[in-house]
């Protein structure tokens, strides 16, 4: 096996998988054992394996080990998110994946080592399972601790500022698995799509810069443009080139409409600078979301609620708010 | 630097936001004379900018007519309704939405609506403002209205203005003359009236009628016999002075008309308290992104009353107002429309465009010959 070697650990040989760089902690010296006659103990191997839900392997993510003899081995799952150590003694292994929480990888949580986080603009429980070395926000948001905060915002993905978000601890219980077999874990990630509706009755090219990667394609004048982004994406920028007007010739404009996307910046719609969001996304001007429903929101409020065909009154009310729902927000 | 977009984290299973070009609403408020049931083919909307039937065969009936439109692309337009049309520009990343109106009340609460286009298009009622009815409307509406927040005057203008006699005669309707009691400023007399100050005549409601009866049989000779039949005294029962008292005198004072040289009432105009209060602009305050008089003259009537009196002024990118420089016509608010419409620049700020639609507007107003520019 590429990349393999075999290590003396004592007076043992240890043969494991895949990285140089993996660290063998020999046990801590034992008393002598009794006189007894010496008998060869065959050696036994254990093979781990880390996949997604959807079966897709989880690659270099880092291991820990510890032996029936008490030896403490790290490393680094290969490509395929696989290892396997041989030459070891028969008996149980205690595993874990440190890089992730234990109810991620199906441990059981330790318990304690929680602690408290006060969301701040652009925060979403994505970000915040990103900043805290989850793999799932719903680790985060299906904690016990959180169920208030669950009653309060009834989408994950609007936090508003100020909201405390209790974060679970992430070591867990040790977790024991036999020698001589393959062990495989299952991780639950969650993907974090970005999709934007651009609704701009035309169709159009765009160029997508988000996280480093750039997206480049093409929607029709209804289309939606939906990528897989990562965890702690913060920012993007959105260039549109929309099709001319047909009385201007069948051709892209040759001018981007610029966006400068900011990632769970958006206030829920139950709060007037969510709102105020959603009016400007759609095209209803209101200038800076700042939480007042002055003239300019109201006039904003009053044109979109026209062209919704509601009641035209400039006052914020809960079908103008579950109007700009449907209408804004995808998913 | 691109439009701020706040966006919904992405979640469950995925979301974002919905994109949608910016709105922009344009209250085109139609005024007496500039109207569509009062206006030719070429100039009626939104006909003339989608080159509909009746503007194409204006054009090629009336060859004298502005052609620069003629030549040009006919715009894709979205025809809701006889008062409603719509243009998105991809280019602009904007949907325009115009709203015809013509009516008093709507064009106030235009004025007083946040980031709103308003033109006004009709007659300029010599600088009292705008006036809202139809051509045959009855006299009063082209003063303070038959009903008086539907049509008539919304007043804008300077305290004191002046007149032409026949103008009362051509449309009969109640006429508030200054009297001779009354000391008249410079700074509170419309700029033409101003310039006549010094030679002002205080005559009874008998000299001035017999004035105007001359007057009015003369310019029918030249103009328009029809309109003049009727004519009726301003003094005595049933004549057309607020105030019929014979023995007051008012102010008066001769100045060519239309090449006509002949007698200009004084009489009362004004912004602030006046007969159509509350539809006058001292009880209106305006909140809307850009202010287009396109009446006549309105540059000299009615710009600083609105600027400096009232004090409505350029706010950053906001507070756009513009005026005429002289006699104007329908087909202005079409040009402005088209200009507006076709700037092919993403458009944040609405500076750009406007001052594209006005280069572009007066490059065609020279070209077509015309006299008055917008300022």
């Amino acid at each position: 096996m590429q990349g393999s070697a075999n290590v003396v650990v004592g007076d043992r040989h240890i043969k494991r998988a895949e990285k140089p760089n993996d660290i063998v902690e020999p046990a801590p010296p034992r008393a002598p054992p009794p006189s007894l006659p010496t008998q060869a103990v065959a050696k036994s191997f254990i093979a781990l394996e880390l996949i997604c839900t959807k079966g897709k392997p989880i690659a270099n993510a880092r291991y820990q080990m510890t032996l029936s003899d008490r030896t403490r081995l790290t490393g680094s799952l290969n490509a395929q998110g696989v290892t396997r150590v041989e030459g070891i003694d028969p008996g149980t292994c205690q595993i874990e994946f440190p890089d992730f929480a234990a109810e991620e990888w199906g441990a059981t949580p330790r318990p304690g080592g929680g602690q408290e986080h006060i969301a701040k603009r652009g925060d979403c429980l994505a970000s915040i399972a990103a900043d805290y070395g989850f793999a799932d926000w719903h680790t985060i948001w299906d904690s016990p601790h959180n169920t208030r905060l669950r009653q309060r915002r009834k989408d994950p993905a609007v936090l508003h500022p100020g909201d405390c978000v209790y974060i679970p601890g992430r070591e867990s219980e040790p977790v024991m698995r036999p020698t001589g077999q393959s062990h495989r874990f299952v991780l639950r990630r969650a993907e974090i799509r970005l999709c934007i509706r651009l609704k701009l009755g035309t169709s159009c090219r765009y160029i997508l810069s988000i996280a480093g990667t750039e997206h480049t394609g093409q929607v029709d004048d209804n289309g939606l443009i939906d990528f897989p982004i990562p965890l702690d994406a913060k920012e993007g920028k959105l260039l549109v080139y929309p099709k001319r007007s047909r009385d201007l010739g069948e051709a892209y404009e040759h001018e981007p409409l610029s966006y400068d996307l900011a990632l769970g910046h958006l206030d829920p719609v139950e709060e007037v600078t969510g709102v105020q969001a959603r009016l400007n996304n759609l095209g209803f001007r209101c200038g800076v979301a700042d939480g007042e429903l002055g003239p300019r929101t109201q006039a904003a409020l009053h044109a979109f609620q026209k062209s919704a065909g509601l009641r035209a009154t400039g006052e914020l009310n809960e079908p103008t708010r579950e109007a700009l729902r449907q209408q804004h927000d995808v998913g | 630097m691109g439009i701020i977009t706040f966006l919904q984290r992405a979640l469950l299973p995925h979301t974002g936001g919905t994109l949608g070009p910016e709105v922009r609403h344009i209250v085109l408020a139609q005024g007496l004379q500039f109207n569509n049931s009062d206006m030719p083919g070429f100039c009626q909307l939104p006909d003339a900018l989608s080159a509909g039937a009746t503007a194409r065969n204006y054009w090629k009936s009336y060859p004298w007519c502005p052609q620069t439109l003629y030549n040009r692309p006919a715009l894709a337009l979205d025809i809701k309704s006889s008062t409603q049309f719509e243009y998105l520009s991809t280019a602009q990343n904007v949907r325009y939405i115009v709203e015809r109106v013509l009516t008093k009340n709507r064009f106030k609460q235009a004025l007083e609506t946040p980031d709103v286009h308003v033109i006004y298009a009709g007659h300029a009622r010599y600088g009292r403002g705008p006036c809202f009815g139809t051509n045959n409307a009855p006299g009063e509406d082209w003063e303070n209205g038959t009903r008086p927040n539907v049509t008539g005057l919304f007043r804008m203008g300077f305290p004191y203005i002046g007149i032409p006699g026949h103008e009362v005669s051509e449309h009969e309707y109640t006429v508030d003359l200054v009297s001779a009691d009354v000391k008249l400023e410079a700074k509170y007399c419309e700029p033409q009236l101003a310039q006549h100050l010094s030679n002002l005549k205080a005559l009874t409601l008998d000299e001035i009628d017999k004035i105007r009866q001359a007057n009015a049989v003369s310019r029918a000779a030249v103009k328009a016999p029809h309109l003049f039949s009727g004519h009726k005294p301003l003094g005595g029962w049933g004549g057309l002075a607020k105030h019929k008292d014979p023995k007051k005198t008012y102010w008066i004072y001769n100045s060519y008309e239309s090449g006509v040289n002949e007698i200009h009432l004084v009489i009362h105009a004004g912004w602030q308290n006046t007969a159509s209060k509350p539809m006058d602009l001292d009880a209106t305050k305006i909140d809307c992104r850009v202010f287009c008089h396109f009446g006549c003259s309105t540059y000299v009537h009615n710009q600083r009353v609105v600027r400096k009196f009232k004090g409505w002024e350029k706010n950053g990118d906001a507070g756009f107002a513009y005026f005429t420089t002289d006699l104007s016509h329908g087909f202005l608010s079409v040009y402005w429309l088209y200009h507006l419409f076709t700037y092919d620049k993403p458009n944040q700020l609405w500076e750009p465009s406007l001052s594209y639609a006005f280069k572009k507007t007066n490059a065609d107003l020279s070209a077509d010959k015309e006299v008055f520019r917008i300022i």
